[in-house]
């Protein structure tokens, strides 16, 4: 628990910083394009797809984790045509609200397969982003995966009570429970993490620990 | 450690929003250094007795009397708003789900919360830290990622935690629930030498003759007993009407 600030970076440090820029300049590349820079798009996701090849992802983890962000996506990107109308160009501002998007996923997910969380913040607090932002990054981090382990209990509860076949419908409308339940147990349990926090001196101002 | 606390509640009621009283017209006074378990079924009112102590639930209303004393004291300061940061830093409290308590994401960085908002200088961190996880006999745990640990790992980063601030009373929500036997020893050992004021929820009775001296009984979120532990652990009727024994 020593402030690495101190130390020189070493080779181990400079390649996860490497990372770190790569997939910013991605995303700030990606989101800066014009709709009409179609070549430098596609360009772009060439790169993104050559590095997750590079890094070995599987595509069926590719495809199960683009599966959960895709429907998202092109909510996002059908929104602004049905907020500001239909007018000629429409299917091109959505098409390009959507690459930047997928683009700027997939980088994301390049960079969680090749950085760990604890080493991607590491590296974050080499390249001083105040303390602030990464208490909270690490926070969500370690409260994603209860709320992960929460949601399969959630769902193993359920199956575990289905007796026969379900019909899509129903399951969609379950899920939607699941949802509903998920928010709810959330905000309790945040509570009862703030009450913790409080009955250990949490003040509201945070300290933070090399 | 800070001195062992005293603690008094004099008639507390409590409900939460308007719902019904979860506690209703509570007494009772406890001695510096001296161990006491609270007993009752699921629903007593345990949990919020233990929440009250550390000043963490909205203020109860005074009893009506001219000159009341405050519904909960710690070491005489009334457990209000006002004195909250200093009865947290006496009154420790561990919680019955850990993963709500464990929010950092190593252990060593767990333990640290609460010394580092003592405001103490980062050696005293660095050696309160290392002195918790000693005592709690996790010491090789300091970078350990808090979501990796088994509940009983879990439970006794936890304890750390919470000993790291060094309080002068322990507050421990079912700290033997769902332990494997091999669990609640080490637990219940290190417990065992803690010299402070210790408060004990439990609904284990063996670990309530082994640990404490005294035993209070809240059930519906009235004091049913108060009384030494022999005593009530002894009463086979009384255990038995409160739902303490099958």
């Amino acid at each position: 628990m020593t402030d690495t600030n101190r130390h020189p970076i070493g080779p181990l440090r400079l390649r996860a910083i490497l990372k770190l820029c790569f997939t910013v300049t991605v995303v700030l590349v990606a989101c800066s394009l014009s709709w009409e820079a179609w070549p430098a798009t596609g360009a772009l996701t060439a790169i993104v797809l050559a590095a997750l090849a590079c890094a070995r992802i599987r595509l069926a983890v590719l495809l199960r984790r683009l599966t959960l962000f895709l429907p998202i996506m092109t909510l996002v990107a059908i929104s602004i045509p049905l907020s500001q109308g239909f007018n000629p160009t429409w299917l091109k501002i959505a098409a390009t609200v959507f690459m930047r998007g997928v683009v700027s996923f997939l980088s994301g997910l390049w960079l969680i397969q090749v950085l760990p969380f604890d080493n991607l913040l590491y590296t974050m607090r080499t390249l001083r982003v105040p303390a602030v932002v990464l208490a909270c990054l690490s926070m969500m981090h370690r409260y994603l995966f209860v709320l992960w382990e929460e949601t399969e209990r959630i769902r193993t509860a359920r199956r575990a009570r289905r007796l026969g076949p379900v019909s899509r419908f129903s399951e969609w409308t379950a899920a939607i429970g699941l949802v509903g339940t998920l928010v709810i147990r959330s905000l309790d349990r945040g509570h009862r993490i703030h009450r913790a926090m409080l009955a250990r001196g949490w003040d509201g101002h945070l300290r933070p620990w090399n | 450690m800070t001195n062992a606390v005293a603690i008094a509640v004099h008639k507390l009621t409590f409900g939460y929003g308007n719902g019904p009283a979860v506690l209703s017209d509570i007494s009772f006074q406890i001695a510096p250094s001296e161990r006491v378990a609270l007993l009752g079924p699921s629903g007593a009112g345990k949990s919020t007795l233990l929440l009250h102590l550390n000043a963490l639930l909205p203020e109860p209303l005074p009893p009506p009397s001219s000159q009341p004393p405050p519904p909960i004291s710690v070491d005489g300061l009334s457990a209000t708003s006002e004195h909250a940061a200093e009865i947290r830093r006496r009154v420790g409290v561990l919680f019955q789900n850990p993963t709500d308590q464990l929010f950092g994401a190593t252990v060593g960085r767990d333990v640290a919360f609460g010394p580092l908002h003592l405001d103490l200088d980062a050696d005293e961190i660095q050696a309160r830290v290392q002195q918790a996880l000693i005592d709690v006999k996790l010491d090789t745990f300091a970078e350990r990622d808090t979501a990796r640990l088994s509940l009983g790992e879990r439970k006794r980063a936890c304890l750390a935690g919470v000993l790291a601030c060094r309080p002068g009373c322990l507050a421990l929500d079912e700290p033997f629930a769902n332990l494997d036997p091999r669990g609640r020893r080490q637990l219940c050992d290190i417990l065992g030498d803690f010299p402070g004021t210790l408060i004990l929820a439990t609904h284990d009775l063996d670990l309530v003759r082994e640990l404490t001296d005294r035993v209070i009984v809240l059930d519906g979120g009235h004091l049913c007993a108060d009384a030494p532990a022999e005593a009530i652990l002894d009463d086979d009727e009384l255990l038995e009407r409160h739902g303490l024994v099958a």
